[in-house]
């Protein structure tokens, strides 16, 4: 027996490994903002197969990454876009009309709604929303039922309950105590709805630091923590760094192309940003400490 | 006497078509990448509903920028929105308020003569589980659009694809398909308040709930509303008027948020 509290620090390659084959895994963040990209980029490494990949309520494309590098056969999203940057996620809607991947149709609420039924200890949870639409005809899973207290039409969301939670946050301790700087998004129902939380923080920092500001601790036990530097790029970072607009574009524009039927820029991308970097420092060098920095100036300037 | 500009944008005109509406007090709400929803809520809070509260449903904020300088920026998930924030919430905390939420916009692919909206595509085929165009999905408007008290539907084309008489599915639930349907199924709020386009805006007969053409946008002829509309144009009494085009008032403090020119884009 030892008196000494765990360290839960592990290197992107062993937190990637724990993901495998076949597992549900849940990404934080919303839309363009705080995303676990460097686990993301190893699992694509580590040829992972047969994922179940949950996406944020308004997932964003991360998740696209994740569909057009072959991880994914199942995908749950209420929503996939590249917000300005594209409509709709390119590879997501390549693999949608081919059949390559499952989609599980869904809304914003029931997968809160079904994330809330795991982490309470229900086999589904009410809604009222997708009453009247197209969903339950597009997925069978997601049930009509008429509530016993008004004798209303409702939806039964059925638990969601996934494997592995990736949440980024802005800052953490090696107990698993994560900050966020910014928004929280849904990332607190997910870790609480999920079986194991990785949680990467661009910054590791004192367990002090975290006590001194303890209201602001929005992620506890997590039980991987992993430091990643910039580990959202190039997605923000709230309250640290913003997307990267010109990468995005070019990630766009490749995966459009891929979309249509060309995929020499596609697997080019995947060569230079995620296969070819060893590491996740190395691919920070391939983006280039001048455009890192770029980005943070975009939240350290824009109050003045 | 009012000053009025013939200098202005599409995108301009829809946003002050909405702010006009908009009433002081009021809780308005927008998802992401919608530039048109947001600029009219700040110019809404700038000239005549200093209390409104915006919602960003992207950055989960709750903005007011009544009073002071503001820039509008692409995206309602831009993290510098944190500038006209003065308070903030959970994502999933977003389904405690719809139920008091006063107007929230409501896009699409699709959208129907009752309404209806389609973000989630068109030719799916349950055997081969594959869709002939797949949109970004019904996101959290399929929850909305059964719970705040009306929807700001808008879409940026106008065309018979866009505006069509069925959609292939509903994302989010106008008046589904007619009279009763909305109140038999329990859902929540009045529905649809609007269609607006670039170039008409629609609202809804109170009996028949189908859209009918309310006001045609500055310059735009009612024949060519008519060729481009997939539903049958209704109009009240057989006539249409123009929506008013912006005052010079309203397009300087537009052009102020709008920095970037998103809107003229």
């Amino acid at each position: 027996m030892s008196s000494k509290r765990k360290e839960k620090l592990v290197s992107v390659e062993e937190a990637a490994r724990v993901i495998k084959d076949g597992m549900t895994i849940i990404v934080g963040g919303l839309l363009s903002v705080n995303h676990s990209m460097a686990i993301i980029r190893q699992i694509i490494k580590n040829g992972t197969k047969d994922l179940t990949v949950i996406g944020a309520a308004s997932t964003g494309l991360e998740v696209d990454l994740l569909i057009g590098s072959g991880c994914t056969r199942v995908v749950n999203t209420s929503y996939l876009s590249g917000e300005h940057f594209i409509g709709v996620g390119p590879c997501f809607r390549r693999a949608v009309e081919k059949g390559e991947v499952e989609l599980w149709e869904q809304s914003e609420g029931g997968l809160y709604s079904g994330l809330r039924a795991t982490a309470i200890g229900l086999p589904f949870m009410p809604i009222r929303g997708g009453i009247g639409t197209s969903l339950t005809e597009l997925n069978p899973e997601i049930k009509v039922f008429n509530d016993p207290i008004k004798g209303e039409p409702l939806i039964a969301v059925p638990a969601i309950k996934p494997d592995v939670a990736l949440i980024h946050v802005q800052r953490a301790d090696v107990y698993g105590n994560g900050q966020h700087l910014g928004g929280i998004h849904g990332d607190r129902l997910m870790a609480e709805a999920s079986d194991t939380v990785i949680l990467t923080a661009d910054r590791i920092v004192s367990n002090e630091v975290i006590r001194q500001n303890m209201y602001m601790t929005t992620i506890a036990n997590a039980e991987y923590v992993v430091e990643t530097p910039f580990g959202s790029h190039p997605f923000a970072s709230q309250g640290m760094y913003a997307e990267d607009e010109e990468h995005l574009a070019e990630y766009v524009a490749a995966a459009e192309k891929h979309r249509q039927g060309d995929s020499t820029d596609f697997k080019k991308y995947l060569d230079k940003y995620v296969y070819d970097p060893p590491t996740h420092e190395d691919y920070l060098e391939v983006i280039g400490l001048k455009k890192l920095l770029a980005l943070q100036r975009v939240y350290d300037y824009f109050l003045t | 006497m009012t000053q009025h500009t013939g200098d202005f944008s599409e995108k301009e005109m829809m946003a002050v078509f909405f702010t006009r509406d908009m009433k002081d007090g009021e809780i308005v709400c927008s998802g992401a990448n919608t530039e048109i929803c947001f600029a009219s809520c700040f110019l809404a809070q700038k000239m005549h509903a200093p209390n409104l509260i915006l919602t960003l449903g992207a950055n989960c904020f709750y903005c007011n920028v009544s009073d002071r300088d503001c820039t509008l920026y692409p995206s309602s998930g831009d993290y510098r929105n944190i500038q006209w924030a003065e308070s903030r919430y959970q994502h999933p905390d977003i389904f405690n308020f719809l139920p008091r939420a006063d107007h929230w916009f409501v896009g699409g692919n699709e959208v129907d003569k009752y309404g209806n909206t389609n973000m989630m595509g068109v030719g799916y085929d349950p055997v081969t589980r594959r869709w002939k165009f797949r949109g970004p999905g019904g996101v959290g408007i399929i929850d909305v659009s059964a719970l705040v008290k009306d929807n700001y539907v808008f879409v940026m084309r106008h065309d018979r694809r866009t505006l069509v008489d069925k959609v292939e599915y509903i994302s989010a639930v106008g008046f589904i398909d007619g009279p009763g349907a909305r109140e038999r199924l329990g859902l929540l709020g009045n529905g649809p308040r609007y269609i607006a386009t670039p170039k008409a805006v629609f609202d809804f007969h109170p009996e028949t709930k189908r859209a009918r053409l309310f006001k045609l946008m500055p310059g735009v002829s009612l024949d060519w509303v008519v060729k481009n509309t997939g539903f049958e144009i209704v109009m009240p009494g057989g006539k249409v008027g123009e929506v008013e085009p912006p005052t010079l008032e309203e397009i300087t403090i537009l052009r102020s948020i709008d920095k970037l020119g998103l809107c003229r884009k």
